[in-house]
């Protein structure tokens, strides 16, 4: 279980988030949702020790994670699908999944895991000589979120992984959420896209102005009026 | 070919400095200035311990790696490190690094006095004939065991983990961090391979002219100029960079004239980067390393 107590971070002395409480049940898919500057890849930086928040914890498994390096989060088992992909785009696809698997010591392992990517995501595979740079917008996010499973997290950190994605790719983005999800590990998703993210979530989070404002359900903040009105755009 | 043959060995030297500039620019995002000093210091190493402890020349030149290597190493966290903590401007950090480039000269001065060395070539100096062309051995030393070194570190950043770590925190910082990439470490890495590269640069070109506390100045803007021409940041253009420049000099003293081989070189070059700005030897996808 990944737990936020009252987390408040800044850049440079403007404050971002101002106590941002929330738990990721282990297994489940929970999704933050808000507008365009509320804190939510703020609130991911915190998490991978990106940024240091300045006031309150953040626990996985009961461990206080609050002032670790991003080294030793990766080692914990929590990893990010960050926000534009941000794949290498001069290596190719197999050796981004290798940079993936960067902190493993386990061949074995990390080779299983890998066939485990190309056969979720098949046109990995036949790239995989090809440099990231010239895949399409589509491909670099399978490939990031393919980056990302090599590490064998418990936990991933997903950035708007459907940001820029033509509908249809949208969906399959939403698939392969779910699959990671069937495979026992735990996502928290991070969407503009509200309806299709709550639809998959178990539980959700909105935040407005670097605070959580809202908790519930999937279903429960989807028929939730004030958020129907505020981020379903009905 | 004769112009071909005199370019290369100063063309395999400029390549070896500017790969110094393009590591530390495309891992760090710095100038590095002290690159300089770097051959400077091997090359006064390479002679405390060949000419005055009478060490091999090969093992002197690698020692002189290693140490400057560390040297590389101390300048990053003393300068680029300590820093950019305080999130510096990278300017800042620039500034430091010329500070070093001083500081070295200046020690260098103490250390070893204000005298120019002399330093005898390990393999002669009878030149050899090879068809028509008569070259100097250790002409054919410095382009083998630079050429080497080239290939080696190529090799280090395709093959090995912390090659490959070095290359994807030069390619997205941020991303590199996310796999559990310690940055801090890969800085350190780009510098102690760029003072190595500069370490051997020294010793390598020191048999060709004498060792000065003051000789890092010229060679370090010279490879400076190869890397830009190359394309900054860029690994094998930083390589091209240099064998070009060491050509368009020994062409420019060899056709032209050799009193104005350095104002012809660099007219040729401010037109090359008119031509390309981004570097001739760049590729349209801008590879770097
Ligand atoms: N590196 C930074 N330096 C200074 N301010 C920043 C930085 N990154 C974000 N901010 C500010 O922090 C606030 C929250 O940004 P954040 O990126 O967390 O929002 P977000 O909820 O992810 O928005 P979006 O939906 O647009 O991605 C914004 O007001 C933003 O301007
Ligand atoms: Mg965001």
């Amino acid at each position: 279980m990944l737990e936020l107590v009252d987390v408040s971070a800044r850049y440079n002395g403007t404050q971002v988030l101002h106590g941002v409480s929330l738990t990721v049940e282990p297994g489940k898919i929970t999704t933050i949702i808000g507008a365009n500057g509320a804190g939510k890849t703020t609130t991911l930086k915190c998490i991978m020790g990106i940024l240091r928040p300045f006031q309150g914890r953040i626990l996985w498994h009961g461990r206080d994670m609050t002032l670790l390096g991003t080294r030793e989060i990766v080692k914990s088992g929590i990893t990010m699908v960050p926000e534009g992909r941000h794949v290498f785009p001069y290596m190719s696809v197999s050796e981004n999944l290798d940079m993936g698997a960067y902190l493993r010591q386990d061949k074995d392992g990390v080779k299983q895991d890998r066939d485990w990517v190309y056969e979720l995501f098949p046109v990995l595979k036949t790239r995989r000589r090809q440099a990231a740079g010239t895949l399409s917008g589509g491909e670099q996010q399978m490939l990031a979120v393919g980056r990302a499973l090599m590490s064998a997290p418990d936990i991933l950190l997903m950035d708007e992984p459907s940001m820029g994605l033509a509908p249809m790719l949208v969906d399959e983005v939403f698939q392969v959420i779910c699959r990671i999800k069937e495979m026992g590990k735990t996502v928290l998703l991070v969407e503009q896209n509200a309806v299709k993210a709550l639809d998959v979530a178990d539980k959700g989070y909105v935040l407005e102005l670097g605070t959580t404002v809202l908790s519930g359900t999937g279903s429960e903040l989807l028929n939730n009026p004030d958020v129907e009105r505020a981020y379903l755009g009905v | 070919m004769y112009y071909l043959a005199n370019g290369l060995p100063i063309g395999a030297i400029y390549a070896l400095v500017a790969l110094g500039y393009s590591l530390i620019y495309a891992s760090a995002g710095v100038l590095n200035w002290s690159q300089g000093d770097m051959v400077m210091l091997g090359a006064y190493i390479g002679y405390s311990l060949h000419r005055l402890l009478g060490l091999n020349y090969v093992l002197s030149l690698l020692i002189s790696m290693l140490v400057v290597a560390c040297v590389g190493m101390l300048v990053e966290r003393t300068v680029l490190h300590s820093l950019r903590k305080r999130s510096s401007p990278s300017i800042n950090v620039v500034i430091g690094t010329l500070g070093v480039a001083i500081i070295c000269r200046n020690v260098a001065l103490a250390i070893w006095g204000p005298d120019a060395q002399p330093f005898p070539s390990p393999v002669g100096s009878t030149p050899i004939n090879i068809g028509n062309l008569r070259v100097l051995p250790q002409d054919i030393l410095i382009v083998a065991l630079g050429v080497a070194l080239m290939l080696l570190l190529q090799y280090f950043l395709k093959y090995t983990r912390e090659g490959k770590a070095l290359r994807a925190v030069a390619q997205d910082r941020m991303a590199a961090s996310l796999m559990g990439v310690d940055v801090g470490k890969a800085d350190m890495l780009a510098f102690a391979a760029s003072a190595a590269m500069g370490a051997a640069a020294g010793i390598l070109i020191a048999p060709l002219f004498f060792v000065t506390f003051n000789m890092g100045a010229g060679i370090g803007l010279k490879g400076f100029v190869a890397a830009v021409v190359g394309g900054l940041g860029n690994i094998p253009g930083a390589i091209a960079g240099g064998f070009f420049l060491g050509l368009i000099e020994s062409l420019a003293s060899g056709k032209i004239s050799s009193g104005y081989r350095d104002a012809i070189a660099f007219s040729v070059l401010i037109m090359v980067l008119w031509l390309k700005p981004s570097g001739l030897f760049s590729r349209t996808t801008k590879e770097t390393v």
